[in-house]
């Protein structure tokens, strides 16, 4: 591909800068009742197991699919896309983004400061926090997602950030994650001792691990790889997701999301389509969409 | 106090295997055999089968550095 001339860089980042600015700035009302929602149809689902007669497999699944979706509204909220500093709604933004991901254990603060370092350094094998999910195809991403975590094959990719970044923010985020853990171990304990122990494996344990390892396959490993190439065009991808775009939780745009943060998830295929020429100009990994 | 807590913390993470292996494994295996009707051998209780097993693998485990 020819080069593009100082003049086309500029005149194309400005439409797309144009472009990617109607899409931005509106309260995504959509992603606060995703993650409201989400959070009250999973903790529902305990009594609804222990009580009221549903079956452990529906709770399963179900819960599965609740923590599977239960990441990306506290992935907006890390990025201010429900509301900026300073805003008279930020406490919804910081709401969505506490309580979305208790289900998954996964602190605020942590995916916070651990995922804009993965923006800032996105398929760096050192300061990439996700790049630890880098494999050949769909199947060993899936092996090395389980792995990491049952086998202890992984480096501490998030820990090592947190002590990289340093001072208070890593400081409190660490912090909340000892008193995540310390909570869903506990819980976990208290209900297994408790006669519930199928129960805590049925709806949380397993579940859990199921929905980490679909989310590292579809918003850390899909868009990046093959996971060499960096810069602002070419660390991420547009790809064909063989179920679908809402199978992937809309990571078939996952480009548009690297390019521009700030606009939300359900945004990203109109912007997208509307910008598409002028990445194809760019030279970018479109996957044939 | 917070050099403490971390002491403590750090020692119950490192034992993260053992712990998981007595406090949740064991009553899973316990309610999971009395769930499907399978009886524990040598009659022993599905709970101290459970943790015999749980505590053994979450041993094996924090030993080896990996469950698998």
């Amino acid at each position: 591909m020819t080069p593009l001339t100082h003049e086309q860089d500029a005149e194309l980042r400005r439409q797309e800068y144009a472009i990617a600015r109607k899409y931005m700035g509106k309260t995504p009302w959509i992603i606060v009742f995703w993650a409201l929602g989400n959070f009250a149809f999973w903790l529902s689902l305990w009594p609804l197991v222990m009580f009221a007669g549903l079956p452990l497999w529906a709770g399963f699944v179900l819960s599965t699919l609740s923590i599977t979706i239960c990441y990306l509204p506290s992935h907006e909220a890390q990025h201010n896309n429900i509301a900026k500093p300073n805003t008279p709604l930020r406490w919804l933004n910081e709401l969505v983004g506490h309580i979305s991901t208790i289900p998954m254990v996964l602190p605020y603060r942590v995916a916070r400061l651990t995922h804009l370092e993965h923006h800032a350094h996105t398929n760096n094998p050192e300061r990439d926090p996700d790049y630890g999910v880098t494999a050949k195809g769909w199947w060993d991403a899936i092996r090395t997602s389980v792995s990491g975590r049952l086998c202890g094959r992984a480096r501490d990719r998030y820990g090592e950030t947190l002590e990289r970044i340093g001072g208070k923010a890593a400081t409190r985020a660490k912090l909340e994650a000892v008193a995540l853990t310390v909570f869903f171990w506990g819980t976990l304990t208290a209900l297994a001792w408790s006669g519930l122990a199928l129960e805590a494996f049925f709806i949380w344990w397993l579940p859990r691990h199921i929905g980490v390892t679909y989310i590292s396959l579809l918003l850390s490993w899909a868009p990046h790889h093959p996971g060499q190439q960096t810069g602002r065009y070419k660390d991420t991808r547009a790809f064909r997701y063989r179920f679908g775009n809402v199978a992937a939780m809309g990571m078939e745009f996952h480009i548009i999301h690297h390019l521009h943060p700030s606009i939300p998830l359900h945004l990203n295929m109109a912007a997208y389509r509307e910008m598409k020429p002028l990445l194809e100009q760019r030279g970018c990994e479109l996957g044939g969409l | 106090m917070t050099q403490a807590l971390t002491t403590a913390l750090t020692t119950l993470f490192a034992y993260g295997p053992v712990l998981f292996g007595i406090c949740f494994l064991a009553p899973v295996i316990a309610q999971g055999m009395t769930a499907l009707g399978v009886a524990p051998p040598f009659g022993l209780s599905p709970i101290v089968f459970g943790l015999i097993i749980g505590t053994g693998l979450g041993t094996a485990a924090k030993l080896r550095g990996r469950w698998i």
